[in-house]
């Protein structure tokens, strides 16, 4: 799942493990889900959105598939 | 693993008590002098004692590893090592049907214990894999 993590902790200039402790995960598993390698659980999803003040969706991008079926 | 202090506390015990369980049955075949231990000696007590106990007494130990490593893992890490330790269970189950069917066939005769090295092996192996997949 794309996501927009890496710009959003870049304006925070915060680094990879600042963010990971914030949110109390590894530094590789920030580093997962910026890449695209990894879809974080919902209550990490949930963390990462209050962190930013921002919506998941906003932060999160749905698959193609998942926008196609919502529009159905 | 990203170097969780944890997961290799928890490699370290495994192979410590491994070792501690090999060197004792070692030892103790040294002290009977003979090739089959348990075979020499008679009685339910004695071979409690001389297999079931030490036995029991590690995967006690590595259980509680496990817990103590399982609770300090990130959701990441924790699927990692989920992950790895299937590719290891697999990877083992493989090896223990090649050998069992070789043993039929009367091909090999090797010692139980290198199944269990197998095992840690493809856990090993997995989790690397799997670091590298997630980098």
């Amino acid at each position: 799942m794309k996501n927009h993590l890496a710009e959003l902790r870049m304006v925070r200039n915060w680094s990879q493990g600042k963010l990971a402790e914030v949110l109390g995960v590894s530094r590789q598993t920030v580093n997962a889900i910026e890449t695209g390698r990894y879809d974080p659980s919902l209550p990490l999803a949930f963390k990462i959105s209050a962190v930013f003040g921002l919506r998941i969706e906003d932060i999160f991008d749905p698959e193609v598939e998942t926008k196609m079926l919502a529009s159905e | 693993m990203d170097g969780n202090p944890h997961l290799k506390r928890l490699i370290f015990y495994l192979l410590l008590y491994s070792a501690a369980l090999l060197a004792g049955a070692y030892v103790l075949r040294w002290v009977i002098g003979s090739n089959n231990p348990v075979g020499a000696l008679t009685g339910g007590v004695v071979m409690f004692f001389l297999a079931v106990l030490p036995v029991s007494i590690f995967a006690l130990l590595s259980l509680r590893n496990l817990q103590q490593a399982a609770v300090s893992l990130d959701e990441l890490q924790r699927r990692m090592q989920l992950d790895a330790m299937a590719f290891g269970f697999m990877w083992a189950c493989s090896f223990t049907l090649g050998m069992g069917v070789l043993g039929i066939l009367y091909a090999v005769h090797i010692n139980g214990f290198i199944y269990f090295c197998a095992n840690l092996a493809g856990w090993g192996v997995g989790s690397l894999l799997l670091k590298w997949r997630y980098a």
